[in-house]
């Protein structure tokens, strides 16, 4: 190795870590668009010093995020625009690679509490109701509920004091995912009621519940 | 038939976002401290993935660490912007994730987190902190000295020797 390329390696080193600041680091990007060199040797500590970024722990952005980007880069939900190709192999990539360090990421979410909902005279629990990744999203699994073709089921939220705050229309069968309204977020703590209504095709019309049918407190998971 | 191309990529573009934008938001924050910075920091890294997908070269390595050193530059970016006008405000940082000094410790058992671990265990102790202080905190060197009261050129050659040993470490 000549001293040429330690230094080349050296620099890109610093490049990737960060601490290359101000006038070198304008510098070292100048040489980076030029220099295959420069590119490989920054290509190669970006992978490296990537378990350092796979270490931290993982956590989820506003829902509102995507959109800003999406509209920065005009790009509205109608509009078709071609994305380049390799974006397609790296998300297969990036989905290995985030499968084989953060199993859990991909196979459960980070679940902050669990209800199951079952009838208030007993039996199995009809619905389960996850609350994930800091009370802003719901994910609602139909267990064991008897299809109603005419009605709709109801997801509510029902505080110690006050009035049940709808948590929406779930599916009767399979599971619904779905984001938490901002002011029905601090009712999904530890021990806080949920129940299930059985209402018209829609949902509720008059705001409050109309028959309640399965209800259940939000535990802790495991 | 091409619309349903088109519409793919549009969807992969969106995929890359839902399956990386987790990891990335978390090391932003780690970095940042402040929700709205890293969530700035996010978008702009996502804007030049789009606009610069063209300059990732897929033979010299795999996407995730290209969009790594991306995020960690848009990061690095506002941090010497705000720092200098805006000494960080601890009252704004509630919301920052609660880490040890370095998240390697919990890292995963993955090939390659191991090896690095291993490696990075290997230097000394002054080498060590003033890397993952730098990478994870996006301290300068003159920072660095600051924070390690240690004299600038002395933490530059920590740095340095840290890096260089790191490598012989992982390309033996």
């Amino acid at each position: 190795m000549t001293i040429d390329s330690d230094d080349l390696n050296d620099l890109a080193g610093e490049y990737v870590l960060g601490t290359l600041a101000g006038a070198e680091r304008v510098a070292f990007e100048g040489r980076l668009q030029r220099e295959p060199a420069a590119m490989r040797a920054v290509a190669s500590w970006a992978q490296h010093l990537q378990p350092l970024a796979d270490a931290v722990t993982p956590a989820i952005p506003a829902p509102q995020l995507w959109q800003r980007i999406e509209s920065e880069l005009g790009l509205p939900a109608r509009t078709k625009m071609r994305a380049p190709m390799w974006i397609a192999a790296a998300v297969a990539a990036a989905i290995v690679a985030i499968a084989l360090l953060f199993p859990d990421l991909i196979m459960k979410p980070e679940v902050n509490a669990v209800a199951q909902l079952a009838s208030p005279q007993g039996g199995e629990p009809a619905f389960v109701v996850s609350v994930l990744d800091d009370q802003q999203k719901l994910l609602i699994r139909a267990a064991n509920v008897a299809p109603q073709p005419n009605n709709s089921y109801e997801l509510w939220a029902v505080p110690s004091t006050g009035a049940p705050v709808s948590l929406g229309v779930v599916e009767q069968t399979g599971e619904t995912e779905r984001e938490v309204a901002e002011n029905a977020r601090s009712l999904l703590t530890i021990g806080a009621t949920l129940a299930v209504s059985l209402e018209p095709i829609g949902g509720s019309t008059t705001g409050a519940p109309t028959t309640v049918m399965f209800v259940g407190a939000l535990a802790s998971p495991q | 038939m091409l619309i349903a191309c088109q519409d793919g990529d549009r969807e992969a573009f969106s995929g890359l976002y839902r399956v990386t934008s987790p990891q990335l938001f978390g090391l932003a924050l780690r970095i940042l401290r402040r929700r709205d910075w890293a969530e700035e920091a996010v978008q702009e890294c996502f804007v030049t993935i789009w606009r610069r997908a063209k300059d990732y070269r897929p033979d010299l390595g795999p996407a995730l660490p290209w969009i790594t050193v991306i995020l960690r530059n848009k990061c690095l970016d506002r941090l010497r912007r705000e720092k200098p006008l805006q000494p960080l405000d601890e009252s704004a940082v509630a919301d920052r994730p609660d880490e040890g000094p370095s998240p390697l410790e919990g890292a995963l058992a993955a090939d390659d987190a191991r090896r690095l671990k291993g490696c990075v265990d290997q230097l000394e102790d002054d080498q060590r902190k003033s890397i993952l202080l730098a990478y994870y905190e996006g301290l300068t060197h003159e920072q660095l000295a600051a924070r390690l009261a240690a004299p600038l050129g002395t933490v530059k050659s920590w740095i340095r020797r840290g890096l260089q040993r790191l490598k012989r470490c992982l390309e033996p």
